[in-house]
């Protein structure tokens, strides 16, 4: 007969009867409501998850152990092996924080979930005839999470995220040329309550999409400006990621950066915020009870620092509390409240959270368009595309406008956008004031960009 | 065993209470995991261990499915997952069952994981080459139960092993039922093929033969053959999936199936995640299409379709209809008679990830590298590649297969974001001229 469930208190003298000089555990309860279209048929289900997790270990070995349900002192924990393990110890945090009110908003109802979904289908057929929203899932959730260690952290925060993933199939006008056979789309889109969603603008970016795919023609090998909608700016601010966090990402940025200093042009700057006002996963800690923080990693084109954990600091050998903030100027690496969970089963893992291209307030989207003479303006991507950092080149499947003088001429597709990173980064000429964020590794934001010295041809 | 505790009985009468009309489909599936994994040298937290358990009660009437799952097997949370999926109350309520799943099984020992990468760098230096590898082994065990209200099958377990090789090339990962000598050999002998492989030219893009062995053939029919017959990707092209019995789709003597109950000791299942019976599902036979994979509620809405396909990622996903163990049964030729008819082409050994676009039956085979076929026989490598076409193109272009048979090509299904294991026999495969790209 296993023994009731414990507190977090009583785990952690458990942890230390056993002589773990550092132990940590985290519980996470949630509920989640996916309501999902298909073309056969419509799936609506509900789901409770509960779970902890214990890191547990002194300097010379540690150990990972995870399950569902509330914490069991009678759990058979693994001898601990690998490397050691040391937690963070507690920092006083002075910034204040308030929790959004939409935590306690309800979700979504069955039939309010189904609406948003049917509603986003109607709206897909009165912007472009023919075409069929073949898949739709929004799963709305909620959770708390607790955290308490042997160093003294103590946490206890809540989340809340709605995710909708969005799949449409076109067959195009006849006789049009363009791509034979039938179009599609696909679109994700993150907010922190499902009743955020607009279902007339989620149909109208499906059917650009849709139209592009349908009736884009391949360039030949051509470059000129390139205009990258948020769509495909985020994905690579999102592929850029191993310069920005990370054990390693200062040498990773040194490879890259000029003479002069420069990571990128002066046009980008680059933060991440896990307290961002209004953000998805707007949180006041991470995954390890840490405070979270705005943290400055690209400054007007150079670099400032690496997204790190108190665990990247302890693998690069350096204590996180001895230099807990960077405004002292010290030049070492700092730590931030940076470690995500992925769930309850997964150990925490540096990461961004709001990780965004600082916008330009006054740049919009039509005078960006409007300025250029000859180019593309690229409104979306095939899939993440291939960036070597060894090699310093990338590519990305990318569809969108051949743009002439200003205006949008004809629909491109399939193209392939390359070139060298370094030069990606260093050609970057103005950042619009659109930002837009995309759950992808974490929620990734961008404004367009308009970008030079990159090629564009066809797939192949 | 564990999950043997459970009142099936009473479960099955509270179930009963929940379809109300005739064709409803009803059932409440339990299931328990267990992954113990020794984390690659380096890291931190070296052994991990993670354990779940939980419960889904499903609801299927005609084209609309209600599910409600829970972290916790009991009682309660039984009741509580009953009372989200009905969709109306009953008149007399069954007092709620007791529910003891029982204890859990002790953990088998670490023995075969902690001797697992000591002796793969071993197998690695014998092959006189040496370059930084971090390995990654882990244990996966899962009991399932499930019980319908009238029929309750026998519980379930599935137990292997899954490697994730890092290298600086790339990632390698294979999954077996033992971690045995012969496991050490494979892993060794495709990570050193894939590092001496590694500065290998490219082939410029053409169309040349090629010859699949066992584990690259099994890839190749699991997402061009098993993937292209599951009744809902059959659906996304906008007709029904049964309009498919009785095309070709491959070449004559081309004969797949899908036989869990056949599959190899640890994973063979003999009902499905759903609970019904699994069989010999010949998916083609001489290559023209015989029986799609469906679960039950596809087979409800088109009753030319058999159940018994029907898997799930776990208790909070919906089962769907996948493939658990595929078999390509043997031709009559050798390996050299199939390079022989293959002059300057490529023998692929291994493949790394395929796609299909179940819109327009495009597919593509990515390999990490693959050697020329000169005079008969294997020679040099080349680098990393793509066999590109349709379904159809590429199942009609078989030309040979060999009479070796291999089981071989296991590794994780990725369908939809589910991860499922998924396992395979089948011998090498001769494809006439198919389109590839360096």
């Amino acid at each position: 007969m296993s023994r009731p469930p414990a507190s977090l208190d009583d785990v952690l003298a458990e942890l230390a009867r056993r002589d773990f000089e550092h132990g940590e555990i985290y519980t996470k309860s949630g509920r989640s409501r996916r309501i999902e279209i298909r073309q056969d048929g419509e799936d609506v289900s509900f789901h409770e998850e509960v779970g902890w997790a214990v890191r547990a270990g002194d300097e010379r070995s540690s150990l990972f152990a995870t399950a569902s349900g509330k914490p069991r002192l009678d759990f058979p924990f693994p001898e601990p092996d690998g490397l050691g393990l040391r937690l963070p110890d507690p920092v006083v945090d002075t910034a204040r924080w308030k929790e959004p009110s939409d935590f306690d908003a309800p979700l979504l109802g069955e039939r309010e979930g189904l609406e948003l979904l049917r509603s986003i289908h109607r709206h897909l057929e009165e912007e472009l005839r023919g075409a069929r929203l073949i898949h739709a899932r929004l799963e709305d959730g909620a959770s708390e999470s607790h955290l308490a260690s042997s160093r003294g952290v103590r946490a206890a925060w809540r989340s809340r995220v709605a995710a909708l993933r969005l799949e449409a199939t076109w067959r195009g006008p006849a006789g049009r040329g363009g791509n034979q056979g039938i179009a599609r789309a696909t679109f994700f889109a993150a907010e922190r309550e499902a009743r955020a969603l607009n279902p007339r603008a989620l149909a109208r970016r499906l059917a650009a999409r849709l139209t592009v795919a349908a009736t884009g023609t391949a360039p030949q090998q051509e470059e000129g400006q390139m205009l990258l909608a948020p769509e495909v700016a985020t994905q690579i601010v999102a592929a850029l990621r191993p310069l920005f966090c990370g054990h390693g990402a200062t040498q990773r940025a040194a490879l890259l950066t000029d003479q002069q200093g420069q990571l990128a042009s002066s046009a980008l700057s680059v933060i991440d915020d896990g307290r961002l006002a209004g953000g998805t996963f707007e949180a006041p800690v991470d995954g390890e009870g840490m405070a979270t923080r705005r943290v400055v990693l690209m400054e007007d084109g150079r670099f400032r620092q690496a997204l790190l954990s108190h665990g990247d600091l302890a693998h690069e050998g350096l204590r996180g509390d001895e230099n807990p903030h960077d405004e002292r100027g010290t030049g070492l690496p700092i730590a931030v409240g940076c470690a995500r969970r992925t769930s309850w089963r997964d150990l925490p893992r540096s990461g961004p959270t709001h990780l965004y291209v600082k916008p330009r307030r006054d740049l919009t989207v039509a005078t960006m368009v409007g300025g250029i003479e000859h180019g593309y303006y690229l409104i979306e991507l095939g899939d993440p595309g291939r960036f070597d950092f060894a090699n310093d080149r990338f590519t990305l499947p990318v569809r969108g406008f051949r743009v002439e003088d200003g205006r949008a001429t004809a629909p491109i597709a399939p193209a392939w956008l390359g070139g060298s990173i370094s030069g990606l980064l260093h050609g970057i000429r103005a950042v619009g004031r659109d930002l837009t964020f995309m759950p992808l590794d974490g929620m990734i934001g961008s404004p367009t960009l308009l970008i030079e010295g990159l090629t564009l041809r066809g797939a192949g | 065993m564990s999950l043997s505790g459970l009142n099936t009985a009473a479960i099955a009468r509270a179930l009963a209470q929940m379809g109300d009309r005739p064709d409803d489909h009803v059932e409440a599936f339990f299931e328990r995991r267990e992954r113990l994994e020794l984390a690659p040298e380096g890291e931190a937290c070296g052994m991990r261990l993670r354990r779940e358990e939980g419960l889904a009660v499903r609801l299927v009437r005609e084209r609309r499915t209600w599910l409600a799952s829970r972290d916790e097997i009991s009682a309660n949370s039984l009741a509580d997952a009953l009372r989200q999926t009905a969709r109306v109350l009953p008149v007399a309520p069954y007092p709620l069952p007791k529910l003891t799943a029982g204890s859990w099984s002790t953990s088998e020992p670490v023995a075969p994981l902690l001797d697992f990468t000591p002796a793969l760098h071993r197998a690695v230096r014998r092959r006189h080459v040496a370059f930084p590898l971090l390995i990654s082994v882990r244990q996966h065990q899962r009991w399932v139960q499930v019980v319908g209200p009238r029929l309750v099958p026998e519980a379930e377990h599935e137990s292997f092993y899954s490697i994730v090789a890092t290298m600086p090339s790339g990632r390698y990962g294979a999954l077996f039922t033992q971690l045995d000598a012969a496991a050490v050999e494979t892993v060794a002998g495709c990570l050193v093929s894939r590092f001496q492989a590694r500065q290998a030219a490219q082939i410029s893009t053409g169309r040349r033969p090629v010859v699949l062995a066992a584990a690259a053939a099994a890839v190749f029919l699991h997402e061009a053959v098993a993937h292209a017959l599951e009744a809902d990707v059959l659906a996304q092209g906008g007709g029904r999936p049964e309009s498919a019995v009785g095309l070709r789709l491959g070449s004559p003597g081309l004969h797949v199936l899908d036989d869990p109950g056949a599959a190899p000791p640890h994973v063979a299942r003999r009902t499905d995640d759903e609970g019904n019976q699994v069989c010999r599902r010949w998916l083609l036979r001489d290559g023209v299409v015989e029986q799609p994979l469906a679960d039950a509620r596809w087979a409800n809405l088109c009753p030319a379709l058999v159940p018994g396909a029907g898997r799930r990622g776990s208790r909070h996903e919906p089962p769907g209809p996948r493939s658990s163990y595929l078999e390509l049964l043997p031709g009559e030729l050798t390996l050299d008679e199939l390079l022989s008819k293959a002059e300057n082409g490529l023998f692929i050994e291994e493949v790394s990830r395929g796609h299909l676009d179940p819109l327009d039956g495009t597919f593509v085979l990515d390999a990490p590298y693959a050697r020329r076929i000169r005079s008969g026989a294997i020679a040099e490598a080349v680098g990393r590649l793509r066999l590109r076409g349709t379904v159809a193109g590429l199942l009609a272009s078989v030309r040979g297969i060999g009479r070796e048979v291999e089981v071989a090509g296991a590794g994780w299904c990725a369908k939809g974001g589910t991860m499922l294991p998924v396992w395979a026999s089948a011998p090498a495969l001769r494809l006439a001229e198919v389109e590839v790209r360096g």
